[in-house]
């Protein structure tokens, strides 16, 4: 106010305060060190995440679509995704925008994967997520599929042979896989992280807990050092077959994760990201809905939540959704939670910004849908779709190629067609369904059918677990055609990898249970009650086969009524079953081996669904393995396997007695 | 005379219009915030106890749904939260093209609707118990009951703990 009315006076005030601050100010920078001191800024960096590929080599089915939204609309839109080529050219754009990159991923990469990718032991899925740039990701539940020592050909760590175990059954690429030059396979260019999987042997985890990229520094900005922690869920070996971690123990995620991320810290990253196999959901109806609305994940919240102020970000996986999320750690510090979706859906873009002191001080993240439809004409605004990476086009055109050799591998011999039996008489016209394919009867026992069901139980009881099986079912519509030769009409003839593969294309895993007789006949029954008698339509009321094993019998009376509700149904003659000619004992417990679909109650089947405790189930194998392993005594025409009479279910007519074998599309029907 | 018919015309066009609003508001009467708390309540019930389903076993998501939605027995309801709940978590799996979540996801908006139109409870309000775009949820809603979903012609696969759909025969339900 003294210098109100004097602009003089004030001037001379205003420039000696200026003074006095400029010399305050140097004496600071004096004390602190010197002008070298003075921090210089930091880069931002960006992270590229996706989890769940599962081998997707080729976008999935195309009748499928995504619900995109149009940026700054409400409206939206269906389109065409997925496809590895077409991910890999949005991970280049996307790294693109950034001096600063890093290709990460959270899981699942390989495992449950399509057929060409599967059948190559899935190095055609490592080499291009390796040529993607992929650098470092964690393990997923599926990682373990194929057991430790695959997992770890995969990664290239385990030494000598990088090719996949001779199996000498079957469909060899190169030499037992081995897709690269001179028959090698170098294994995975990305380091896989497992920071709570320790092998009980060695007590130490079975890959690196951390990864640490450092970033150079360029155009005055100092490049951030980002620390990685990777691992997937405590209860993975719950949902794989457990010889594929036998030796393994799965500690919790918090405490593995905080133990690491306050190493990383000590080491002096600026940033903690943990790559994490498990995840939450949202209630979100389009792809790329940043909100997170009606998030929904109580594994992932209460690991979040445990964690420490150490910990910047999470890249998750598992649930196969896409969403940003923000989810309370144990500060109540909101943390960021992407998923990306899966298959080649869509890649998440993370850009991590950081303060003076290098300390992370924003977190934006996005999610972009692979598109890879060219021929929707009516795109939303912002929204395009991408053309495919060249390279990988012609890369997984030749994968295409080399799996579809595999396929005309010849693994054995048969005298005659063994039949999944066409369509009887009994069926008026091609509707309803059951009659319309021209080449199978679901409602029926069939040859293929009961050679499927030796197989596996073949399979389960050469595994070497405890307690294999004694009892192997196989329902009608998990055997898909007649196996035929390659040479037919002409038999003896061979079959191919791919012939078998035909027949039994699900690749379920195989699973020996505990269920009571009573329990089997509850479950024989539901081939007849609801819902399956109404989900096929067939003359008299049958429902879905289900076809045993050798050894395993019994009788249907088709007098009994069909289509009762699920538990009511009456048409199994209990008496008449049988495990090699001894009565089965409703009170007594079987080991029963049937697919994970079964069990899981697929087809209509719930009587499957035994309550784990008393079901003991154990996972061994799959299904198509089961089948080609059964033909190593049929490999040559001199030892060709003869298809068996499908007579080991027996139909009562109308009148009591047994239908011939051939004529229960008709026999005993009203 | 002709002005006379034309007043009447217009005044039963008028009529008509006013007729249909106040059936509409009669129609797609308010919630109550007891009923809204108990169908946003039994929304989250069926999204804790089914939407982990959809990973595996898309299937096994819808039976657990129904098997929901049988529970609630003659609660029109709750019934109605259980059914759309079903539509909105199907759909939230479509949108990143799990095969079969747009069947499952078709035969619980024509579950919800049936109850939705007896309780007379309009889109918005039906949408706003369930978090989300409601603008979006209820255009696709809208164009799904327009062009609804071929019958799936897919089955699951489950190979060491994890399922897809596989193509299936035209005959496999």
């Amino acid at each position: 106010m003294v210098y109100k009315n004097n602009p003089a006076s004030g001037f001379k005030v205003a420039r000696a305060i200026t003074l006095s601050a400029m010399a305050i100010a140097a004496a600071l920078v004096t004390a602190c060190g010197g002008a070298n001191s003075v921090p210089t800024p930091f880069a931002s960096a960006r992270i590229v995440a996706f989890n769940d590929v599962h081998g997707n080599l080729a976008p999935t089915d195309s009748k499928q679509t995504s619900s995109i939204i149009a940026p700054g609309t409400s409206t939206a839109t269906t389109v065409q995704s997925g496809g590895l080529a077409y991910m890999a050219t949005i991970v280049n754009n996307l790294r693109a925008g950034s001096t600063n990159s890093i290709v990460v991923a959270a899981g699942d990469n390989i495992g449950a994967s399509p057929y060409t990718s599967n059948i190559a032991h899935d190095e055609p899925t490592v080499d291009l997520l390796s040529q993607m740039g992929l650098e470092v990701s964690s393990v997923g539940n599926h990682e373990f599929d194929k057991g430790l020592t695959e997992l770890q050909r995969i990664q290239g760590s385990n030494g000598t042979s990088t090719c996949y175990p001779a199996s000498g059954n079957f469909g060899v690429i190169g030499k037992d896989t081995c897709l690269e030059a001179n028959n090698t396979f170098a294994g995975a260019k990305w380091t896989y992280l497992a920071a709570n999987v320790v092998n009980t042997a060695t007590n130490q985890t079975i890959f690196p807990s951390t990864y640490v990229k450092s970033f150079p520094s360029v155009g005055g900005l100092r490049g951030p050092t980002i620390g990685f922690i990777g691992l997937t869920f405590q209860a993975t070996p719950t949902e794989v077959n457990p010889a594929g971690v036998a030796g393994l123990t799965f500690g919790d995620e918090a405490t593995a994760i905080n133990i690491a991320a306050a190493s990383l810290k000590k080491q002096g990253v600026n940033a903690v990201v943990v790559l994490i196999h498990q995840g939450g959901s949202t209630t979100a109806t389009t792809y790329g809905d940043a909100t997170c609305p009606g998030f929904s994940g109580p594994e992932i919240t209460a690991i979040v939540g445990q964690l420490t102020n150490d910990v910047d970000m999470i890249v998750s996986g598992h649930t196969h959704q896409d969403y940003i999320c923000k989810l309370p750690n144990a500060s109540k510090k909101m943390i960021t939670v992407t998923q990306s979706g899966f298959y080649t859906t869509g890649v998440t873009s993370i850009d991590l910004s950081f303060d003076a002191n290098g300390n992370v001080n924003g977190v934006l993240a996005a999610n972009t849908p692979v598109i890879n439809d060219t021929n929707t004409t009516a795109y939303p605004a912002g929204v395009t779709a991408v053309t495919p990476k060249a390279s990988f086009v012609t890369s997984i055109n030749s994968y295409a190629s080399l799996s579809s050799a595999a396929g005309s591998a010849v693994v054995g011999y048969i005298t005659a067609p063994v039949t999944i039996q066409a369509p009887q008489a009994g069926c008026a016209t091609a509707i309803p369904a059951t009659c319309d394919s021209g080449s199978r009867n679901k409602t029926v026992e069939t040859a293929m059918g009961d050679l499927s069901a030796d197989s596996q139980l073949a399979a389960m009881q050469a595994s070497g677990i405890a307690l294999p099986g004694q009892i192997s079912l196989i329902q009608a519509g998990g055997v898909r055609t007649t196996l035929k030769s390659t040479t037919d009409p002409t038999y003896p003839g061979q079959i191919t990898y791919a012939g078998l593969f035909a027949t039994n294309p699900f690749h379920d895993t195989l699973v020996a249970m505990n269920m009571t007789g009573a329990q089997i006949k509850s479950v024989l029954e539901q081939q007849w009650e609801l819902p399956n008698k109404t989900a096929f339509y067939a003359p008299g009321g049958v429902g879905e086969m289900l076809m045993p094993s050798a050894g395993f019998t019994y009788t249907w009376d088709s007098r009994q009524p069909s289509g009762q509700p699920t538990g009511t149904g009456n048409r199994v003659v209990a008496s008449s079953m049988m495990l090699n000619g001894v009565p089965i004992n409703l009170n007594s417990t079987y080991r029963v081996v049937v697919s994970t679909f079964l069990a899981n109650g697929g087809d209509n089947f719930p009587g499957f669904v035994v309550p784990k405790a008393a079901a003991n189930p154990v996972q061994a194998g799959f299904d198509i393995d089961a089948l080609v392993s059964y033909f190593t005594t049929h490999l040559t025409s001199g030892t060709a396997y003869t298809p068996v009479a499908a007579n080991r279910v027996t139909k009562l007519d109308t009148n009591g007695n047994a239908c011939v074998t051939g004529t229960w599309a008709t026999c005993g029907n009203p | 005379m002709a002005p006379y018919i034309e007043f009447m015309k217009f005044s039963f066009t008028l009529i008509f219009l006013i007729g249909m609003v106040a059936m509409r508001c009669v129609l797609a009467a308010e919630l109550t915030a007891s009923d809204r708390e108990k169908l946003e309540a039994t929304a989250r019930l069926t999204q804790s106890q089914c939407i982990h389903y959809m990973v595996n076993d898309p299937s096994l998501y819808a039976q657990c749904v129904r098997n929901l939605r049988k529970k609630q027995g003659s609660n029109t309801l709750t019934g109605l939260a259980v059914d759309y709940f079903g539509y909105v978590g199907a759909m939230s799996y479509m949108r990143v093209k799990t095969i079969g979540a747009d069947t499952i996801a078709a035969e619980f908006l024509k579950n919800f609707r049936l109850e939705q139109k007896k309780l007379h409870i309009s889109d918005g309000d039906l949408c706003s118990t369930v978090p989300g775009n409601c603008v979006v949820r209820i255009a696709q809603t809208l164009a799904m009951e327009k062009e609804p979903p071929k019958t799936m012609v897919k089955r699951v696969v489950c190979a060491g703990g994890s399922c897809r759909f596989i193509e299936q025969l035209p005959e496999k339900k």
